[in-house]
């Protein structure tokens, strides 16, 4: 007995040392846990911000997004983000390839969506992209005009009545199919924003802080017709300055109201969302859009303070909002003066009051409301 | 799954059939796990934050201001923020001004804005925080006023 203990020993002693030589099984990779993760462009921002993150390198002096207790949220919004893959084009002439996010490594944390739901192995994802999403773009055809396009009256997945339109559908659905795919297929649970409606009343961004050939390089206006740039820092022809009517930025190309491209873009995500994902109760859509537009489903400045945002419309002038008990209180400013971000107060009192009780149901957590989500 | 794709590209490419005519688009969903080779937008890296030079918050919020009509103007504002926090780094924009409060939205490419609370006293105005969330958060700001100009409470 005494022998054979002896051989176990050596022969354990031996394989042991044989392993320390050569090394093991390589490490797992490196993790950073949090329970939330918060992808999109800059209005995403103020999603991650609610939730508890700023981003990294900013000062907390400038971007206060205290942290909130029960969980942990990485904010990963990034500037102009959009997910499917094209040449866009920008309001001031110039073109930008895309995406520029999700499948490729960006931001200040240089890492893809992938590589982020390896890392931060988050239990849920908030994906809140949309003003860049409606930019026109080329997809197969570079003669002429951009050949993807949302906008195109009468539109909607029911009924493709452009090929334009019908190529920005495929295209972004295929994209966000792909990315809700990235973060299900590692257990997260994933919550799509619906998009508001955003009213820029010039072009974006202020050419004198923007970076070489960006400025003026967005505008997506809400009315109906083609409006005059306010605003004093772009002009309607994507100079520095103020007035000017919305020209096109490529010959051909048709004004096509805002308002229009996110109803077409919200149908894009609810079809997604019901086509693919449909018996998947892991797979929401936050309805965005609803508690910043309100009962009239139009955009407007101000919101009536939750519980009634989607049920009261302020009053324009006053800004005045009549509860359902007749009492009078005052609506809250909810956008920013480019009409596309949120205000704090529209971050805090608006989004925040809804977006947390849902992501802590999903988490789950303490103070969840699944109600919350929908 | 794929199978969905299919069915979603033969839905939009069949109803682009039927409305455009047999010379219609034939575009397909893009197939979970293609991949695009592209290269990042130069938009997307645009991610620098605002200046981080700020100057000590104001403890005190002066809750005893009495409400005064200030010029509710871009200069009038970037006077007090420059005074607070230096130059303006970008593009600052008035968002309201109300019973002596104000607020302003600053723009950095396309970043998220950050915002300045601003209080009138005296013949002018005072800038007194600078945040992207939580701006008016111990400022003084009244509740009726703070969701007028866009303060979170």
């Amino acid at each position: 007995m005494r022998k054979f203990a002896l051989l176990v020993a050596g022969v354990a002693l031996s394989v042991g040392t044989l392993a320390a030589c050569v090394g093991g099984p390589p490490p797992p990779p490196p993790t950073d846990p949090h329970d939330v993760l918060v992808v999109g462009d800059s209005v995403s921002f103020s999603f991650g911000c609610v939730l508890g993150d700023t981003l990294p390198g900013v000062s907390t002096n400038d971007w206060n997004c205290p942290a909130r207790s029960g969980y942990t949220t990485k904010n990963m919004a990034i500037g102009a983000c959009t997910i499917w893959p094209s040449q866009a084009q920008l309001y001031n002439g110039g073109t930008a390839q895309t995406p520029n996010c999700d499948t490729v490594a960006a931001g200040p944390d240089n890492l893809t969506w992938e590589q982020a739901a390896d890392y931060y192995t988050p239990k849920v994802v908030v994906i809140d992209t949309s003003g860049w999403e409606v930019v026109d773009r080329w997809v197969s055809d570079f003669s002429g005009a951009p050949d993807a396009r949302w906008g195109d009256p009468g539109c909607s997945p029911n009924n493709v009545c452009s090929q334009a339109y019908q190529m920005a559908a495929v295209q972004y659905s295929s994209a966000l199919y792909d990315a809700i795919n990235v973060f299900r297929s590692r257990g997260a649970k994933v919550v799509i924003a619906s998009s508001p409606y955003f009213a820029p009343p010039e072009p974006l961004p202020d050419p004198n802080g923007a970076p070489a050939g960006l400025g003026c390089s967005y505008w997506e206006p809400y009315p109906n017709n083609p409006p005059t740039a306010t605003g004093g820092h772009c002009t309607g022809n994507a100079t520095a300055g103020n007035g000017g009517t919305w020209r096109s930025p490529y010959p051909g190309l048709t004004y096509r109201s805002s308002r229009v491209k996110v109803d077409q873009f919200n149908d894009v995500i609810t079809l997604v969302k019901n086509q693919y994902f449909g018996s998947d109760p892991n797979v929401l859509i936050f309805p965005f859009k609803q508690h910043f537009n309100g009962p009239g489903g139009a955009y407007t400045d101000y919101v009536c303070p939750p519980p009634n945002d989607r049920t009261v419309a302020p009053d324009p002038i006053l800004h005045q909002c009549v509860l359902p008990n007749l009492s009078v209180v005052n609506a809250i400013l909810a956008r920013a003066p480019d009409k596309g971000h949120l205000s704090t107060a529209g971050a805090f009192d608006i989004l925040q009051p809804y977006i947390e009780p849902c992501v802590k149901s999903l988490i789950p957590g303490a103070g969840g409301d699944p109600s919350a989500c929908s | 799954m794929r199978r969905g794709l299919i069915t979603a590209g033969l839905l939009f490419g069949g109803f682009a059939l039927a409305a455009c005519g047999s010379g219609g688009p034939n575009v397909q969903a893009r197939q979970s796990g293609e991949t695009t080779t592209t290269t990042a937008a130069e938009p997307t890296t645009t991610t620098a934050g605002p200046a981080t030079t700020s100057a000590p918050a104001t403890d005190a919020p002066a809750t005893s201001a009495a409400p005064v009509e200030l010029p509710c103007t871009i200069e009038a504002l970037t006077a007090a923020y420059t005074a607070r926090f230096g130059n303006v780094n970008g593009g600052l924009q008035v968002q309201k001004c109300v019973e002596g409060w104000a607020t302003s939205a600053l723009t950095h490419g396309f970043d998220p804005p950050s915002f300045t609370l601003y209080r009138a006293e005296g013949d002018h105005w005072v800038a007194l925080n600078r945040s992207g969330g939580k701006l008016c958060e111990g400022q003084g700001v009244p509740p009726a006023v703070a969701p007028q100009i866009g303060c979170d409470t």
